[in-house]
């Protein structure tokens, strides 16, 4: 190796340490946040939740686990940009999750109940078409509402009273 | 507080069964001649081990029979026990408690014993700093991220609920393998509930193994130990995502485990330097690539690509039969991975429809551009791609003339495939880019520690004339 080699060589690596370094400092930087949480985290009685604004979403989780019987099948509507399709489905568990797009057709909805024998609908928090706001009227009697409270609503459906063969 | 110690207890018994079958497995898998050190040997236990029981599980649960700690545990004492025998008659039994001792003590006192300097004592605490909030991170928040949720976590409880491998009541990419749900149900079992946290533990335990694996590995490419402590932690400590994989309970980690010892061995082989044994090792760590993620079988086959070309190109002696043996250790990994695709058949599941489409050229485009610039995203890897390119280039004319080939095409022929994978995956114009962006830095991940080997060729000592 020629000694222009070798300071070249010897250069890059110091540089690269140099950047490593400054590197360092912005991961210490990253997870200050979360170091800064650990402290509280330890001295809490058990393990807690991630986020604190999860707490009103499990709260509205375990009230749904209370409704909804762990072998029932329940529709979920919910947009997937809201994220929350998963942790619906993983804390509710082993309750069946079909998920439905707040876009779908109301016979889409009534088929899906029908082929899956689902008894409870769950209406996410997102902006609901006026079909299907129509549709989920108490006083249309379709859907018996049950929780009101939280996130979103939960009706209970009856698929024996649908008797299949929706057309458009 | 006592509930608090007695749910750890139970939790070390079952990380301590896993490392058990896995020593086991390495001592009947390893001649007697076998040079791997005590750290190697313990290193390669944790992989081994889940391998070994998650596959057993898998077999367990396809027969039918209920998952519990009897069923899973109980059948490997079988193995333990003579293993066990012949590890004291070698000698390796006293070498691996000296051992497991000596890293306690190196680490609690941060090296004074060993005769640590000032600089690597520094390198220890910032490494043992790092593990620590990566294990605090781990064991204490439940499941929040996407995949735990998703995928991973939500298997691992309905494998727990139904005491077996039951997907009929969710669909989650089904066809994944399941290394790390089984391995999460196994802890499950343990603790006695589905406790989200301390199943977590596992991935701290998996990153450290992935970290004392490339010490080791770099130990063995001629590196002092203050230089392989310093890249180890160049390593760990390069942008956010490695250190955030070792406390969410993603697969990727274990993947990446899997990968580093695979191709770690390769390389060394590949230089004539691997410790006889080596090609069992390799060929579990295959199996282990594939039943950790769907990713894992294309990773197998650029690793064995990679070696059969450098065998090709630098035509050593005996190089006919070298490439055999590689194909062999690759055929190898596929047959341990067999069971999980013979399931995946049986249960009329059909693979890779959500990541396989056609090919579409304007994704290989965009695709190549966007895995270009997560190479040099700092907070993706840091510094740790461009330093690992740059250290191929420093390599010069022993690029194409030593098996530091392969480490380049092993670079080369991963970042293509992430690249290819881009261009075949079916999703809109809108959401590619998201796409890319949610799974660039798994990808990369996944071959990161295998490919910083390449860190240790411009800081390796020059030969010496003979």
């Amino acid at each position: 190796m020629t000694p222009v080699s070798l300071k070249l060589r010897h250069f890059l690596v110091r540089s690269a340490i140099g950047l490593w370094i400054l590197q360092l400092g912005w991961l210490a930087w990253h997870f200050a946040p979360e170091v800064r949480e650990l402290p509280g985290q330890l001295r809490s009685a058990g393990p807690g939740p991630a986020h604190e604004s999860q707490g009103f979403f499990d709260s509205w989780l375990a009230a749904l686990a209370q409704v909804i019987p762990p072998s029932a099948t329940y529709i979920l509507v919910d947009c997937y940009e809201t994220g929350n399709y998963a942790k619906i489905r993983y804390d509710l568990y082993p309750r069946r999750q079909i998920r439905l797009d707040p876009k779908a057709t109301p016979t889409l909805l009534f088929e899906e109940i029908k082929q899956y024998g689902a008894t409870y609908i769950v209406v996410g928090g997102c902006q609901l078409s006026p079909s299907w706001q129509f549709l989920l009227q108490p006083q249309l009697g379709l859907f018996h509402p049950l929780l009101a409270t939280g996130l979103g609503q939960v009706y209970q459906a009856d698929p024996v009273r649908l008797t299949a063969g929706f057309y458009d | 507080m006592i509930d608090s110690f007695v749910l750890f207890l139970r939790l070390s018994a079952g990380l301590g069964t896993i490392l058990l079958v896995g020593y086991a497995l390495v001592v009947l898998l390893l001649p007697r001649d076998s040079t791997f050190t005590s750290l190697e040997r313990l290193a390669f236990a944790f992989g081994l081990g889940c391998l070994g029981l998650s596959l057993w599980m898998l077999l367990l649960g396809w027969l039918q029979v209920p998952l519990a700690l009897l069923s899973i545990a109980a059948p490997w004492l079988l193995l333990v026990l003579p293993a066990l025998w012949l590890a004291g008659r070698r000698g390796w039994l006293p070498a691996e408690v000296a051992t497991a001792r000596r890293l306690t003590q190196t680490v609690l006192t941060l090296g004074r014993g060993a005769g640590f300097s000032r600089s690597e004592q520094v390198l220890l605490l910032l490494l043992t700093l790092a593990l620590v909030f990566a294990a605090l991170r781990a064991g204490l928040y439940p499941f929040w991220a996407w995949d735990e949720l998703a995928t991973w976590g939500l298997k691992a409880k309905a494998f727990y609920l139904a005491r077996g491998i039951d997907l009929s009541r969710l669909d989650a990419h089904n066809y994944y393998p399941n290394l790390v749900p089984l391995l999460l149900t196994y802890l499950y079992l343990w603790v006695g509930g589905i406790n989200e946290p301390l199943g977590k533990l596992l991935f701290p335990l998996c990153g450290a193994g992935t970290l004392i694996l490339f010490y080791c590995f770099l130990r063995r490419l001629d590196l002092e130990r203050s230089m392989a402590l310093a890249i180890t932690l160049f390593l760990f400590l390069n942008g956010a995502t490695f250190l955030t994989h070792f406390f969410i309970a993603y697969a990727d980690l274990m993947l990446t485990w899997y990968h580093l010892a695979a191709a770690g061995l390769l390389y060394l082989w590949s230089k004539d330097a691997a410790p006889p044994g080596s090609a069992a090792i390799i060929t579990c760590c295959c199996g282990g690539m594939a039943w950790s993620k769907y990713e894992g079988w294309p990773l197998v086959l650029i690793l064995v690509l990679a070696a059969v070309l450098t065998l090709l190109w630098l035509r050593p002696p005996r190089f006919g039969s070298k490439i055999g043996r590689v194909l062999l250790m690759g055929m190898g990994g596929w047959f341990i991975s067999l069971p999980w695709r013979q399931f995946v058949h049986f249960h009329g599941w059909e693979v890779g429809l959500d990541h396989v489409g056609g090919f579409y050229s304007h994704q290989l485009v965009q695709g190549a551009g966007l895995v270009l610039k997560a190479l040099i995203w700092i907070p993706y890897f840091g510094l740790l791609w461009p330093a690992i390119i740059l250290s191929l280039i420093l390599s010069g004319r022993a690029l194409l003339k030593t098996p530091v080939l392969f480490l380049a095409l092993l670079v080369a022929g991963n970042l293509a495939a992430v690249v290819l994978a881009f261009a075949i995956v079916p999703t809109s114009a809108a959401e590619f880019p998201l796409y890319v962006r949610a799974t660039v830095d798994r990808l990369l991940l996944h071959v990161a520690p295998s490919c910083a080997l390449a860190l240790s060729l411009p800081l390796a000592p020059p030969p010496t004339s003979k």
